[in-house]
């Protein structure tokens, strides 16, 4: 598959170059196969199985029955990576590669083949042909990378992970919204860490093998806006929705309402992209909502204007993320509304049943995430960078206690949630 | 005077290049860590190593006159060898896994290791209320171990006893690494080839209590699963099996959480398997103590071993003598006769239990 889309963008790259006229047909093959492909793969059981329950709620049999395709690895990022590479092409801001290894490491690099981060081959293409050594700081800070996304992945997302399972393997929605807020809050936490963390190990090694990949979170749940979020949440995937689709429709450009449906329309398709399944498009819709009710209102920066206004905005932005991360986590629709009821109906049971139900690990896991993440938040790394000089063993006995603490602190083995994407 | 000398002087050298490659230096240090905690977590790896351990379960067949069968309070309460000092000619296999559930391939699996040719076929089954919870049918730990093994690459196989050592630490356990006086940390689980692991482990008796009490949240003990025992004892006992049931002895605590949250109904469960064929033994929870509120100790699982192979011993031999005073050939090809036979002595022996 990947061998079959690649060669297919490189001729097409190459081809624009040899025949500049036919330019638009040669990208409109590429898209077609590329989409084709992921649509065929990807999204042709939904679609089956979403045009076979109209027919149902219709009264009638559906003629069609869903394939059953294996979803092929990685295929929604190095698809995304392989358009890039020809829109670009197209847009004359890449001279398409001749040599045919470094377009195929650039498009299945191990590291970020799987989960991303979605690269560019404007970035990584210059980088493949310069290739040197490594310098013993690029490897050192390869180390911290790939420590801390294990760190991340291992101790934090799989110590987490078996509280959220059993909560959403249960029939029934537990009575209790403050469970519920928990167990979303864990949520939050396990997928930010369990994708951070993956992005870490993928910069990390690239970094050993002297390449750099860009930042793909920012710390995202210390966002004051929906906006500002999606420019600190998986940033490689919004930046290319940004260039690749919302701005060919037009952005912001053709008035205010044309504007708001291609956010919405680059929301939704952003939702679909994760899975093919409707809790996601309900996702990428609930977010396009906040964005559209944040760009009428402008309620970050009316809020940021009264004292402790932006303290109150991240908070409803981390809040309503978590809200929205429902849809996402939820095994079908109608549990995802159950628990959506639950948590917005403030219903409460005993604190110590909900004590019993989340361990100390997990709840000490949490404790340390909310705590690093306000380390960050009150900015208090300056502080502490400017006032106390670090000697030059801590930081490798601090990397040395996380790597001990992957061993022994570790949760039971899960795949990387974004693999099925 | 370092500096005078030409080989000190390079060593030096070496040594300053070696401590600024801090990537070098890090893995020293975690080595070092992880190795200390090792030694001061005194795990001691005994018996048979866990990935072989684990590989011969689940690949045992047909070579057993006897099966234990049931979950982690089988798995380290039943010990094969002390069962076979009082049933010697016996050839005793422990079925349980942890967290295991009875789903009817689990049952099936059990019974496929008894030897077909054996003339004294028994399956003795270790009834907790949460393995026949739904929740527990579903993340078969048998099936979790089998799938494990399919997926095992060789080094995992060769070098099992080292993942005892590297095995993920509890937050207690981790602060009691820290205590320079330290009493009551013998630990190991000795695994043993006729699959007990005998485990000794410092007490800390409401341990397991937590778990359990979240276990059987929306994940009650279900009818469809006791009626799959119910079955296949009656299928068994035709087949000319023996089967034996007892509840594993745990804590007080524990019983009073089983039977409160669980809705397994111990009487209930007795008197369909009784009326199935199968021979309830009783045992007395009072008689044992848990290292941590569920699991017994090896000294109690070797206790409990030798007293239900006394009592399955003693109803064997008066199985035996009411058969012969029928006129019944012991090996009579007839099943249901003999399943017949097994009902009414059993209904009757019961009492001697």
């Amino acid at each position: 598959m990947i061998i079959g889309s690649g060669l297919l963008d490189f001729l097409a790259g190459l081809g624009m170059l040899r025949f500049p006229r036919r330019k638009k047909l040669l990208l409109f093959g590429s898209i077609l196969a590329n989409i084709g492909t992921l649509a065929t793969f990807k999204y042709l059981d939904f679609f089956i199985g979403s045009f076979q329950g109209l027919l149902l709620w219709a009264g009638l049999e559906s003629p069609l029955r869903p394939l059953g395709f294996i979803l092929p690895i990685g295929i929604s990022f190095y698809t995304f990576q392989s358009m890039s590479y020809t829109i670009d092409i197209y847009r004359n801001q890449l001279e398409p590669t001749r040599n045919i290894l470094h377009f195929f490491a650039y498009l299945a690099m191990f590291p970020q083949l799987v989960a991303g981060p979605i690269i560019r081959a404007k970035d990584l293409l210059p980088q493949l042909k310069t290739t040197k050594g490594t310098s013993e700081s690029q490897r050192w800070q390869g180390m911290q990378l790939v420590v801390l996304g294990y760190f991340k992945k291992v101790v934090i997302a799989d110590n987490l992970a078996p509280i959220i399972n059993s909560a959403f393997d249960s029939t029934t929605a537990f009575p209790s919204s403050l469970y519920w807020w928990l167990i979303m809050v864990m949520f939050a936490f396990q997928i930010y860490c369990d994708f951070s963390g993956y992005t870490d190990i993928a910069r990390g090694l690239a970094r050993w093998m002297g390449y750099e990949f860009s930042v793909n979170f920012n710390h995202p749940y210390l966002a004051s806006s929906f906006r500002d979020f999606w420019g600190r949440w998986h940033i490689s995937l919004s930046t290319w929705f940004r260039d690749y689709l919302y701005i060919p429709l037009g952005g912001s450009r053709k008035g205010i309402w044309r504007g708001h449906l291609n956010m919405w329309v680059t929301m939704l398709v952003s939702g679909l992209w994760h899975g093919a399944a409707w809790p996601f498009v309900l996702w990428g819709g609930l977010h396009g909502g906040y964005l559209t009710i944040e760009r009428i209102t402008q309620w970050p920066q009316r809020l940021a204007r009264i004292p402790g206004g932006r303290h109150l905005a991240a908070l409803f932005v981390f809040t309503s993320v978590v809200l929205g991360w429902v849809f996402f986590r939820a095994q079908s629709l109608e549990q995802a509304l159950e628990v959506f009821s639950v948590m917005l109906s403030f219903r409460h049971v005993e604190a110590n049943i909900i004590r019993d139900m989340i361990s100390y690990k997990a709840s000490l896991l949490l404790m340390i995430m909310v705590f690093s993440e306000l380390y960050v938040y009150l900015g208090l790394q300056h502080y502490f960078t400017i006032r106390m000089p670090v000697p030059r063993l801590t930081r490798p006995i601090g990397i040395a206690l996380l790597i001990a603490a992957c061993v022994y602190f570790r949760g039971i083995g899960n795949d990387f949630i974004y693999f099925q994407f | 005077m370092a500096s005078s000398n030409p080989k000190g002087k390079t060593i030096l050298c070496v040594a300053q290049n070696v401590l600024r490659e801090r990537c070098l230096v890090t893995v020293v240090l975690a080595v070092a860590m992880v190795a200390i905690v090792s030694w001061r977590r005194e795990i001691d790896v005994r018996g048979v190593n866990p990935y072989k351990f684990w590989e011969n379960k689940v690949t045992w067949s047909q070579n057993a006159d006897m099966a234990v069968i049931g979950d982690s309070r089988i798995l380290q309460g039943i010990s094969p060898q002390a069962m076979r000092k009082m049933l010697v000619d016996y050839r005793v296999l422990n079925f349980g896994f942890f967290g295991t559930g009875y789903s009817p391939e689990y049952l099936f699996a059990g019974k496929n290791l008894l030897d077909p040719k054996s003339k004294k076929k028994i399956i003795l089954l270790g009834i907790t209320p949460h393995s026949l919870t739904p929740e527990a049918v579903k993340s078969n730990g048998w099936l979790f171990r089998k799938k494990q093994y399919q997926k095992a690459n060789i080094i995992k196989r060769r070098l099992g006893c080292l993942d005892q050592l590297v095995s993920p630490l509890k937050i207690k356990e981790s602060l009691d690494l820290f205590k320079i006086k330290r009493e009551d940390r013998q630990y190991f689980s000795e695994n043993t080839p006729a699959g007990w692991s005998g485990v000794i482990r410092p007490v800390i008796p409401d341990d397991a209590l937590r778990s359990y009490k979240l276990a059987f949240i929306n994940n009650r003990t279900g009818t469809h699963i006791v009626d799959e025992i119910i079955d296949a004892t009656h299928k068994w006992g035709r087949e000319g099996i023996n089967v034996y049931a007892f509840r594993p002895p745990t804590s007080s605590e524990m019983v009073e959480l089983e039977d409160s949250l669980s809705g397994f109904d111990e009487k209930s469960f007795r008197n369909r398997f009784e009326g199935a064929g199968g021979i309830w033994i009783d045992v007395n929870p009072s008689q044992y103590s848990t290292y941590d509120g569920s699991h017994l100790n090896r000294y109690g699982a070797e206790k409990l071993s030798l007293e239900l192979a006394r009592k399955i011993s003693r109803y064997q031999q008066n199985r035996q003598q009411a058969i012969n005073s029928r006129n019944l050939p012991a090996n009579k090809s007839s099943v249901n006769h003999l399943a017949d036979t097994q009902n009414s002595t059993g209904t009757l022996l019961q009492r001697q239990f």
